[in-house]
């Protein structure tokens, strides 16, 4: 047998497989069904705010922007403190200045 | 009182082209997906996954002629997907799989019954890009170019899975043969 007839014999064994195979649905879920839970999620998603991952990513971006500006703020306030006290003499600050 | 009855009447009708879409693709996202997946409960979530995705961005296409293929591949990349996540052994650990009974074939049109178990096994083995490409394209007849567009690889690479997915069959057919 050629390399060419092993090839088509093998296609044609696959397809009837395949064919067969397909026919193996028993236990899915009937088209009533399905149409069932995909109305009653689409009417969930329609009045509910839907989580995407998108929508996860923005509110991680925006927490992560206010903990940035949280800590801008944080190191502002406290650098006139620091200032303060290195110039009044305390030796505990003075390398900070230097 | 008349808005909340313009909004029942709105659901109504949102739902009965709900049930009409699906009714009218299931089956074969169904028989299209189960030939992907390795079980039944994986092609019904694939397809439900797929069907839900494809109701909220039907907007997006523009040729309705298209409606088939388009279905297609929203539900193959789902189907495997699910059947990726399948493999790995953590979600194997915590989401174990259904006991699958198999169901003899009712016509096995004259063929072999043992090639078609060992066909059957040898199918179960090859990864799901290679099951997807095999079915797309020797089942529901797409050309390399349209499985490529489906599954979202180059015509290459879809030819060499179809390749190594025919070497692999084979060489476990000859390997059953006594």
């Amino acid at each position: 047998m050629t390399d060419r007839m092993r090839d088509e014999q093998l296609d044609s064994e696959i397809r009837a497989f395949l064919a067969w195979q397909v026919g193996d649905i028993a236990g899915a879920p009937t088209a009533s069904e399905m149409a069932e839970r995909i109305s009653a999620r689409a009417g969930m998603r329609a009045r509910g705010l839907r989580l995407t991952p998108q929508l996860v990513w923005v509110v991680l971006a925006g927490l992560l922007i206010l903990a940035l500006i949280g800590a801008a703020v944080g190191a502002m306030s406290l650098r006139p403190t620091l200032l303060r006290r290195s110039s009044s003499g305390s030796t505990y600050w003075t390398g900070l200045t230097k | 009182m008349a808005v909340e009855r313009t909004a029942e009447l709105e659901r109504a009708r949102s739902d009965a082209a709900i049930a009409a879409f699906v009714v009218e693709h299931y089956d074969r996202l169904l028989r299209l997906a189960r030939l992907v997946c390795r079980d039944a409960s994986d092609a019904a979530d694939a397809v439900q996954v797929g069907l839900e995705q494809a109701w909220r961005n039907r907007s997006t296409l523009r040729d309705d002629a298209r409606v088939g293929p388009w279905l297609d591949r929203i539900v193959v990349r789902e189907a495997v997907r699910i059947s990726k996540r399948r493999q790995i052994w953590l979600s194997r650990l915590f989401r174990p799989r259904p006991e699958i009974t198999w169901i003899e074939p009712p016509d096995p049109q004259g063929s072999d019954p043992s090639t078609f178990v060992a066909l059957r096994a040898a199918f179960q083995r090859i990864s799901p890009e290679h099951r997807a490409v095999v079915v797309l394209h020797m089942h529901f007849g797409y050309t390399v170019a349209e499985t490529a567009s489906i599954v979202g690889a180059p015509e290459e690479t879809v030819r060499s899975r179809l390749r190594l997915a025919k070497q692999r069959l084979r060489r476990e057919l000859e390997e059953s043969q006594p």
